[in-house]
């Protein structure tokens, strides 16, 4: 499956926000190691580390270390420089993005920041003095959710299962429901379906600007930063989705909202953190939309022959 | 004799040339004052209320302000289009040095507008806001004082340079 992180994008939609000298300490990096990049750290005072599928390895002069008082030492300087390079000087228009904790650049990766947050009535006001930062790499994997796709479908009336995907974190959720919006909304393996993608934290299409930067598919709308259970509201009234598909559900109004959306005869694919089954129905507001009925599919997935492995598939309704 | 009266010309004609361009020079420097806070507040409008990036906000204002005020705007504009990681703070004194080699601001205004630099793009829109109107309060004034001494000083440089090329004329004769 073609996972889209040639070294060349890595370069242009990463590495060229980071100041010279840490572009050329990163350019020892291996084309296979841009292929399984995932993470870039930088902390004040702290050494670059870049994380490689499963290997956490420190940035030094020319080579990749494991002992990471050998790789370079971030400074304040080059936080400063990225923070302004990634925000084109332009931290004001970045207010909610920052207060929400992280910024998206073209081509859907997430900066992830933190600092010194100030709070204002309890509610984040902003995030000042930013003493790390965290680039993760937005992976497309098209193709992963091919396995998926009969299984979704996968009843004599071809009708598309309302289903949970579950994992615990970096095991492929997002990647994956990714991928089934594109098909589904491509009609790849079904009948081309109008999708909507609520996606709260830009990262299911990795909206820039509005605009996805990653592909979801010809019929896919995006309520990009839009909270869950508003925006799943929002869609059923404005955008007459056949499916929406929402990330991470598991407060109260993502699951009011979800209710919502099944009652409306709206399909849904949602995501949520549990490690397996029993986790799972460990959270209450989870066990109760379950309980209700309202996800006929529960497909788990783990790291353990790499992120998106299907775990266990689990048809509810035969519970 | 023709040579003394053409020499008489000239040193009169020199001296109040250069005693007008001083008076054009006070007028210039309150008119210029007075179109940078205009220039301002319409920078401020782009980031406050239409949240523009700095470099489009910078290019907005650059086309509504006229020349020699624009240099500051265009100049800092182009620096961040570069986007070769150089900050808003590096970008706005690169503008202000090509303002200073064009307007006649004084090297007060200049050390005004460079406070800006730090600040600039690096806080909330309200904080902008705040930083800016402080600006153009600070350059308004300015442009008071400029205008008092146009009011102390034009007629004395406008009168003062032919006076002083008679005194010349009258020391040498």
């Amino acid at each position: 499956m073609p996972v889209i992180s040639s070294p060349n994008q890595i370069k242009t939609e990463i590495l060229s926000y980071l100041p010279i000298h840490m572009q050329k300490l990163l350019n020892s990096l291996k084309p296979d190691d841009y292929h399984n990049l995932e993470e870039i750290r930088l902390r004040c005072g702290q050494p670059l580390v870049v994380r490689i599928g499963e290997r956490e390895l420190a940035v030094g002069p020319g080579r990749l270390t494991a002992t990471l008082h050998e790789g370079y030492r971030v400074e304040r300087e080059d936080i400063c420089r990225v923070i302004a390079s990634i925000s084109d000087n332009s931290l004001y228009a970045f207010e909610e993005d920052i207060r929400r904790g992280f910024i998206t650049i073209p081509g859907g990766h997430r900066v992830g920041l933190a600092g010194q947050v100030v709070l204002k009535e309890h509610h984040i006001e902003l995030i000042k003095n930013f003493g790390s930062l965290c680039f993760r790499v937005a992976r497309e994997v098209k193709g992963c959710a091919g396995p998926v796709m009969p299984i979704l479908f996968g009843n004599p009336q071809q009708v598309l299962h309302n289903t949970l995907i579950v994992s615990p974190p970096r095991c492929g959720k997002t990647t994956l429901l990714r991928d089934i919006a594109r098909c589904i909304s491509a009609g790849s393996h079904c009948p081309g379906m109008n999708v909507v993608v609520v996606d709260e934290r830009s990262e299911i299409a990795g909206c820039h600007q509005g605009v996805p930067q990653l592909d979801v598919g010809p019929r896919t709308d995006i309520l990009d930063g839009c909270p869950k259970d508003v925006g799943m509201m929002m869609a059923i009234r404005s955008l007459s989705p056949q499916v929406i598909i929402t990330d991470e559900i598991g407060r109260q109004g993502d699951a009011d909202a979800v209710m919502e959306c099944v009652h409306a005869g709206v399909n849904i694919i949602s995501s949520a953190h549990a490690g397996n089954l029993d986790e799972l129905r460990q959270r209450p507001i989870l066990r109760k939309l379950m309980s209700d009925g309202v996800f006929k599919l529960v497909i788990i997935l783990s790291r353990r022959q790499g992120p998106g492995h299907i775990d266990q598939v689990i048809r509810w309704d035969a519970q | 004799m023709i040579l003394k009266s053409i020499g008489t010309i000239m040193i009169i004609t020199g001296a109040g040339v250069w005693g007008l361009s001083g008076a054009r020079r006070l007028t210039k420097r309150q008119e210029q004052l007075g179109e940078l806070k205009m220039a301002l507040a319409y920078l401020d409008k782009e980031i406050f209320y239409m949240h523009n990036n700095l470099s489009q906000a910078m290019l907005n204002t650059a086309k509504f302000a006229s020349w020699p005020i624009n240099v500051l705007f265009a100049a800092t504009a182009q620096e961040l289009n570069l986007k070769k990681g150089t900050t808003a703070d590096e970008a706005w004194q690169k503008g202000v040095n090509a303002l200073q080699a064009e307007a006649q601001l004084h090297p007060n205004d200049i050390a005004l507008l460079a406070t800006l630099a730090s600040q600039l793009g690096v806080s909330s829109a309200s904080e902008q806001n705040r930083a800016l109107t402080a600006l153009g309060e600070e350059l308004g004034l300015q442009e008071i004082k400029a205008r008092q001494e146009i009011e102390c000083n034009h007629k004395l440089w406008s009168y003062g340079g032919f006076i002083m090329g008679t005194a010349i004329v009258l020391l040498l004769i």
